[in-house]
Parts: structure tokens; C-alpha cells; sequence
């Protein structure tokens, strides 16, 4: 393995960039997500999470029980917008940006 | 808290490693001659600023000085990608879309009052709108549109604060929670987890969390917790021309979708219920997006003070003690850390921020 | 959708543990994201070893069409295939895809039995077409009855990676050999070892591929052994980077989590019943610790009796009794130090009511 070895495929991330965010201070699979972009892709860090902690570990010098596992989200599985949305039409907390618009000066 | 004898001392230090608190070591930075530090319970991008839609977005915010603030803002992003790099700003033009003849009325008026501070906004007829955004839903009655508005990547924006502000000298420390705030004299004791820090100046940057970072010297920071979940497609071709009161399309023609407000303190799990709400709003705004697989959601827990406005200034009665909270930072970033900056070392603003003082609650 | 215990994953830790809570007169319903149900069973063409009593000689795909009927004409399981849990409600009701709408479900138990995700092994050329995971690999051989390649390495020396080795070899594959990083092997069936050496496909102890090259598609490896570098025409390398449980609906339920390693990472801690640190939330097979497929299954009854058992089904005595022979089964059947990996992580949850890890 040397620093141009992909780790993530989804989004092409490699160790070299993995490692920098590492530089930076980054201690958690999250970390290193939101910087490099590694584990967001179609995928969603199945492959790559074990791979990403042991970069972690192995730099930080932290075990991997100290290393928290990438955050849950939903949809759990790629799913159709489509189906997501169903039939009815009903938004509460969902809310157009004007709705909420107020010209008149405070 | 007794404070220890031999705390790294600072001229300058700053709770929160966000797209505020950053902003603000950045621009400080920009002069290399104070001692500055960053402080963070967790890393960057983990709170707020790494859980955002990302406009950056004027037109609708009122009242009209806010707006004008806004405007400002923005026509620094341009300046600001010069100096640190590349964070995808982009000045898409905004729409936000209305579905009833009398939200016609709220947009004129809309128009009118934010004409007065140079923010320029057309009013569009069904027609204009699907003209401009070919495919937004023939259910659409209007929308107001402005060129100002637009979008940027807050995980580049904060990246980059963080490189240039290192390059400057800015010391960071990330995993570090404050655990107790101390005045001495003029200046500050910081406690943290991983060691005190002495300094002359200190600003309260820390977004969601500033109530806590208040109590530790008996502050009340009067600000709500609101969750925002968003969705994200796969990318798709190009499908949106402008930036969208609840839809962008980024770069790499990903979707995100949201606009859900909900006050669960800092409950940031989401819920099938909103993730659906908001692919219903998703479709009927855009049709074409039924199609499109979702591959996840986010959430976020935004801050927002208690009548929406920014708080950002002195606090009063404090010396040297400063804040900066808001919603909408990803917008406001430039221009708070440029004002901020000003006023930490010279003690003047090139615009007027009273409005904004902490003190309008008291 | 409104049942008592809700089974996620049509596996062999689901089914039993549908079968073992309809016993008691559960009303269950199981959900599986893929078309049929059986699981990882399905595609095992070798006779099974170690099974749980009573369950004579039989193929993995045999036995998988064995509790699929079962659970099929068990009047207590209702079975739905094609069905994909993708979140829960803000309520904790659950979202299923059924493919044309979320159907919300409420449920007064559930049971998650999702398995495992098998992880891959970095060396530079690891995107390449032809580099697969050994699981992939049997699934394309034993279901889709393709032949994926011609000339192989497998790389990882698991059991199940064995297995695929000799399957890989039984349809005409010519397997170079099994690269394996460490030195001394424990813990092999020493059966599949005699079959490899029948075979003549060598496991190549202190060895790593150091690249796979090639223009669109795997050519040549190199293959460093004790130090010695050498390159290989090959058109098929199948890696086994261990199996992670997968947690993530645990994690939407916040349950708490602990890292073991022998038991696959990160996983929910949870009881002797197999229910987890969230009221109502039981995990099964192996999801709840990686361990072989007659260990799984008992995983899925002691997962089933758990539930029925908190329904009121079953009276605590005689569930104790059942749960007491389950777990001597479980520990005659599993890896001795797996067996132990479990108790120890199962002791933690008992000491420590707090939780070990919030997501």
C-alpha cells in the first residue's frame, strides 16, 4: 500500500488525502468524511469505514476501540425519492422559504 | 476553579472552530501580529457549519438591514476565494417560489422594502419562472428571484479558513471542550480539557453550544436549537439552474433538499417523518426529482437568536469579551469575520453593528 | 403493519428466530431486502459443520430451503421479501420500502438480524475489475453460475474463505494459492486444510499482494512472499478483509455499542436473552458478534425466545431453562474464543448499565 492507494472507490479518495485531514486533527471516520469526502458516496462507507479506522489508529495511535464507528443515516438503503414521498401532500415542519418571509421592517 | 500558574497565554482566543469562529481567526490572522487560538470541543465540520444546505442567500432576509448585512457578505466571497482558494462559491441566482395569489403581495412588498437597501429583486410570473427554471413544477403561481444569491461548499470553506489561518500562525486546538471560563483582571482564564490558556481577549463563537459557554461567566445568551434534516441524491445531470429556497444542486450534481425547522434541543437524529415531508416538498417543487435515489439524509442542530437577528459584538460591561452567533453563518461568514476582526484590534467597525449588540435583550 | 415481533434480515438467525417466537405463539412478520429468503445460506453448496442438534448432514442452500419452508407454512410468520427497512419514525415505528411506498410498521418487538458486511484488503490496483470480495465471488459461482476468472489468488485464510477457494477450484478456477499476512495458522477445520492439500492450492504464510496491475481488468500480480517479490498472471484475485456486523438500525434505536475484535468490531452490547441496551430491541446472528453458521442459528433462537419471553409468552422459568440449553449448544458449536469474546462482552452489559458508545 503507498500513499496514492484508493480507499475509498465510491469517490476516489486515497491514503495521501486521508492522511492529511489525519494532519489536521481529525480523530473519527466522520472527520475525515466531511473533508475528503471519502465514505459519501453510493456505498455510503461500507467499503471503506475498516480501512479509514485503521488509518486513524494507526496514526493517532489510538485503538480502534477508541475510534467510533461512521454515523447511521437514514435512508439506511438508497431509496426512490419517489417512494419516499408517497402519496400525500402534507408539509409541517417542512417549510417553503418565503412562508416565513417578513418584509416589514422590525 | 482554581487556575493553574503556567497557562499558555494568548492574545486572542476563540471558542468554536466553525464557519464564525473560523472566519474570525482567519481574518484576525490576516495582520500576523496577535497570538491567536482556536479552541473546539470537537473538529471542524462537526456541528453546524458541516450540516448545512450551504447558500448563501440574501434576498428574502428581512428586515432589510439584515439583508443589506447579507448583500454584504456576499460581495466579499468573491474577495475572500482569492485570498484562502477555491470553496465553490458560486453566484447562481436565487429563487424562492410561491404558490398562492397572496404571497404575490408578501413579494412585492418583499421587493419594494429590500430595493431600499440595493438588493435588487424581480417578481416572476408562472411563466418567468418556468422560463428561468425549466423544471420547476407548472404548479409554481411565482417566485421572487434575485442574481445575488447562490451557494458555496462549507466542507472546502472550512477547510480553507483553517489552512490560511494556519499559514498564519493560528494555533488550533480540536477535542478540547472548555469546561470553565474565568475573568482575571482584564483578561481571561480558559479552562479546558486539555489544559488552561491565559488571555487578554476572548470570543464566544461556539453556535449551538453558546448558552453553555454563557453560563460559565454568568451570561445569558438568548438563543433557540432548531434541527434541520436534509436529503441528498446521487448526482444527477444538470437539473437546476439557480439555487432554490430549499433545493441546490452541487457541483458534483448532487441534490439537497430541506427546509425543516424543528426545536428538539440538540437531538440530532432524524426522522422518517420529516425525510418523508421533505421528499414530498422535493417532488412537488421539482417533478423530475421523483425519479432520482436518495442516498442519504443529514441533520443539524442551527442556531437561531430568540428575534432571528445576528448577535455579534462587545458584550457590554465585559471587557474584552466578545460573541458572534447566528443563523445563516455560512452567508454571514465573511462579514463577521471581517467586522469581528476590525473591531478585536482596533475597537471600530467599518459599518455600524450596534443593532447586533447582545444588549438589545437586556 | 401491526405484529408483535418484527424480524429484520431473512437469514439464518432470522428465520430461527421467527421460527423460535412463533412457537410460543408470536405473531411475526420478517423482512428481507433481497428476493428470496435463506440468506447467506444460499448459496453454501458444502455440507454444513457444526449444526445445532438435530439437524442431520445437510448443504447450506439445502438447509436454507428447509427453514424457508418452515417459516412459509408456519401460520404465526408472515414473510415479506423484496421489503427494506430504510429508518424509523420519529414515533419508533419502522419505515419499510416495499418498492412503491414506506410502509410504517408497529411493532412491539424487533428483532435485527442484518449480518454482516465482508470488507475488502487495500493494495494499490485493489479498484480494479476482477478484484473481488471472496462472498461476491461464491455468489456469482454458486448462484449466478458465473465463472468470474481463470487464474486466481485468494487473499485472507478464513474458514469461509477456504471454502470459496475449493468451490472456486471444484467449477475450474486454477487457485495459485491463498496469500495469507501471518505466520501460523490456528483454529483451520483441519478437513478444508486436507482438501487444499489434495487440491494442491498452497496457503502462502507472511505474504501480502504488494500490487495488482493491469490494463481495464486484473493481469498480473505482485505478490511479495517472505520479502521475495514475484509477479503472477492472474485474471481473478477474491479478498476477505474479515466481517463487521452491520448495526446501523441499532444505531438509529441508540443502542449502546462496544468494540470487540474477535466478535467483528463494533457491534450493540446486549444480554443473555440477546436484547440490547433499547427496550424491545433483540439482535440476532451476526449481527450480535461474527461466529459460523451453526452458532448463528442458535444466535436466532435464543434472539426468538428472548422476545417471546418479554411478550409474556413464554413464563420466565421455563424460558431459563430453554435459554440455559441454547447457550450450552451455542458454546459446544462456536469457536472456543469466540464463545468466550461473547460471554466477556455479554458480562460488560451486565456491570455497566452506561453506555459505552452514543452515536
Amino acid at each position: 500500500m503507498d500513499k496514492s492507494t484508493i480507499v475509498c472507490r465510491c469517490e476516489e479518495i486515497n491514503v495521501d488525502e486521508i492522511e492529511t485531514v489525519l494532519k489536521m486533527g481529525a480523530e473519527t471516520f466522520d472527520d475525515v468524511k466531511r473533508i475528503t469526502r471519502c465514505g459519501m458516496g453510493p456505498c455510503q462507507a461500507k467499503m471503506c469505514v475498516k480501512h479509514v479506522s485503521n488509518l486513524i489508529s494507526e496514526y493517532t495511535g489510538k485503538p480502534l476501540a477508541e475510534i467510533p464507528p461512521a454515523r447511521a443515516r437514514m435512508p439506511l438503503k438508497i431509496t426512490r425519492m419517489r417512494v419516499l414521498a408517497g402519496t400525500e401532500s402534507h408539509a409541517s415542519t417542512v417549510k417553503a422559504v418565503f412562508e416565513e418571509g417578513d418584509p416589514d421592517e422590525k | 476553579m482554581k487556575s493553574r500558574t503556567h497557562a499558555e497565554a494568548y492574545d486572542v482566543v476563540i471558542i468554536g472552530a466553525g464557519v464564525i469562529g473560523n472566519s474570525i481567526a482567519y481574518h484576525l490572522s490576516e495582520q500576523n501580529s496577535q497570538n491567536i487560538l482556536v479552541i473546539d470541543k470537537s473538529f471542524p465540520l462537526s456541528g453546524t457549519s458541516g450540516s448545512t444546505q450551504a447558500w448563501v442567500w440574501v434576498h428574502t432576509k428581512t428586515p432589510s438591514s439584515y439583508g443589506e448585512l447579507s448583500l454584504f457578505s456576499s460581495e466579499l466571497y468573491p474577495y475572500l476565494e482569492r485570498k484562502i482558494g477555491d470553496v465553490e462559491y458560486k453566484r447562481t441566482g436565487g429563487l424562492a417560489p410561491f404558490f398562492t395569489e397572496e404571497e404575490r403581495e408578501k413579494a412585492l412588498k418583499l421587493a419594494e422594502s429590500q430595493a431600499k437597501v440595493g438588493i435588487d429583486i424581480k417578481v416572476l410570473s408562472r411563466d418567468e419562472v418556468l422560463k428561468k427554471e425549466p423544471s420547476f413544477s407548472p404548479n409554481v403561481v411565482g417566485a421572487t428571484f434575485s442574481s445575488i444569491d447562490g451557494n458555496v461548499n462549507p466542507f472546502r470553506l472550512l477547510e480553507l479558513y483553517t489552512r490560511a489561518a494556519e499559514k498564519n500562525k493560528v494555533d488550533y486546538s480540536f477535542y478540547n471542550p472548555v469546561v470553565d471560563i474565568e475573568q482575571q483582571g482584564d483578561g481571561y482564564m480558559v479552562h479546558s480539557e486539555k489544559g488552561v490558556f491565559r488571555t487578554k481577549k476572548l470570543i464566544l463563537a461556539g453556535g449551538p453550544w453558546s448558552k453553555q459557554l454563557g453560563s460559565f461567566i454568568g451570561l445569558d445568551i438568548p438563543v433557540k436549537l432548531v434541527r434541520g434534516q436534509v436529503l441528498i441524491t446521487e448526482p444527477l445531470a444538470p437539473l437546476l439552474n439557480y439555487t432554490i429556497g430549499g433545493i441546490r444542486q452541487a457541483n458534483n450534481g448532487e441534490v439537497l433538499i430541506g427546509y425543516s425547522k424543528e426545536e428538539v434541543g440538540y437531538n440530532r437524529q432524524g426522522t422518517l417523518d420529516v425525510i418523508q415531508e421533505t421528499a414530498n416538498m422535493a417532488v412537488s417543487f421539482v417533478p423530475a426529482l421523483a425519479n432520482a435515489n436518495v442516498v442519504r439524509s443529514f441533520s443539524g442542530v442551527r442556531v437561531v437568536p430568540e428575534d432571528g437577528l445576528p448577535i455579534f459584538g462587545e458584550i457590554p460591561g465585559r471587557k474584552n469579551l466578545y460573541i458572534a452567533t447566528m443563523h445563516s453563518g455560512i452567508t454571514l461568514s465573511p462579514v463577521i469575520g471581517t467586522l469581528m476582526s476590525e473591531l478585536i484590534s482596533s475597537g471600530e467597525t467599518s459599518l455600524p453593528i450596534e443593532k447586533y449588540s447582545i444588549s438589545r435583550f437586556a | 403493519m401491526n405484529i408483535d415481533l418484527l424480524v429484520v434480515g431473512g437469514g439464518p438467525a432470522g428465520l430461527m428466530a421467527a421460527l423460535e417466537a412463533a412457537e410460543y405463539g408470536v405473531n411475526v412478520a420478517i423482512v428481507e431486502e433481497s428476493s428470496r429468503l435463506g440468506g447467506q445460506l444460499r448459496q453454501q453448496t458444502q455440507y454444513l459443520s457444526p449444526l445445532p442438534s438435530g439437524i442431520g448432514e445437510i448443504r447450506g442452500f439445502e438447509l436454507a430451503n428447509e427453514l424457508v419452508e418452515a417459516v412459509t407454512f408456519n401460520k404465526h410468520i408472515v414473510t415479506y421479501t423484496n421489503h427494506t427497512v430504510i429508518g424509523l419514525y420519529e414515533d419508533g415505528s419502522v419505515g419499510i420500502n416495499n418498492g412503491k411506498e414506506i410502509i410504517r410498521c408497529e411493532t412491539k418487538k424487533i428483532s435485527v438480524a442484518t449480518g454482516a458486511d465482508i470488507q475488502g484488503v487495500l493494495f494499490p490496483g485493489w479498484t480494479l475489475p476482477g478484484v473481488l470480495t471472496v462472498g461476491a465471488a461464491q455468489i456469482l459461482v454458486n448462484r449466478e453460475r458465473v465463472k468470474p476468472g481463470n487464474e486466481a489468488f485468494i487473499v485472507g485464510s478464513s474458514d469461509f474463505s477456504i471454502e470459496v477457494a475449493l468451490q472456486l477450484y471444484d467449477v475450474g478456477i486454477n487457485v495459485l494459492g491463498i496469500v495469507e499476512t501471518e505466520t501460523s495458522l490456528h483454529d483451520r477445520k483441519q478437513e478444508n486444510l486436507y482438501r487444499l492439500k489434495e487440491k494442491n492450492i498452497p496457503i502462502l504464510e507472511n505474504s501480502y499482494i504488494e500490487q495488482a496491475k493491469g490494463r481495464g481488468q486484473v493481469e498480473k500480480v505482485i505478490l511479495n512472499q517472505n520479502g521475495n517479490k514475484e509477479e503472477y498472471d492472474v485474471d481473478l484475485i477474491c479478498v476477505d478483509g474479515g466481517l463487521n456486523p452491520v448495526i446501523e438500525l441499532c444505531q438509529l434505536y441508540n443502542c449502546s455499542f462496544a468494540f470487540n475484535e474477535i466478535l467483528g468490531g463494533w457491534l450493540p452490547t446486549y444480554q443473555a436473552n440477546f436484547e440490547t441496551s433499547t427496550d424491545g430491541v433483540f439482535i440476532a446472528g451476526n449481527t450480535a458478534g461474527i461466529t459460523n453458521q451453526g452458532a448463528v442459528m442458535v444466535t436466532g433462537k435464543l434472539a426468538g425466545l428472548g422476545a417471546a419471553e418479554s411478550l409474556g409468552n413464554v413464563p420466565e422459568q421455563a424460558a431459563d431453562v430453554w435459554r440455559n440449553n441454547y447457550w450450552s449448544e451455542l458454546a459446544k458449536l462456536e469457536n472456543y474464543q469466540v464463545n468466550e469474546a461473547r460471554t466477556c462482552h455479554i458480562q460488560n452489559f451486565e456491570t455497566s448499565k452506561t453506555k459505552v458508545y452514543e452515536t
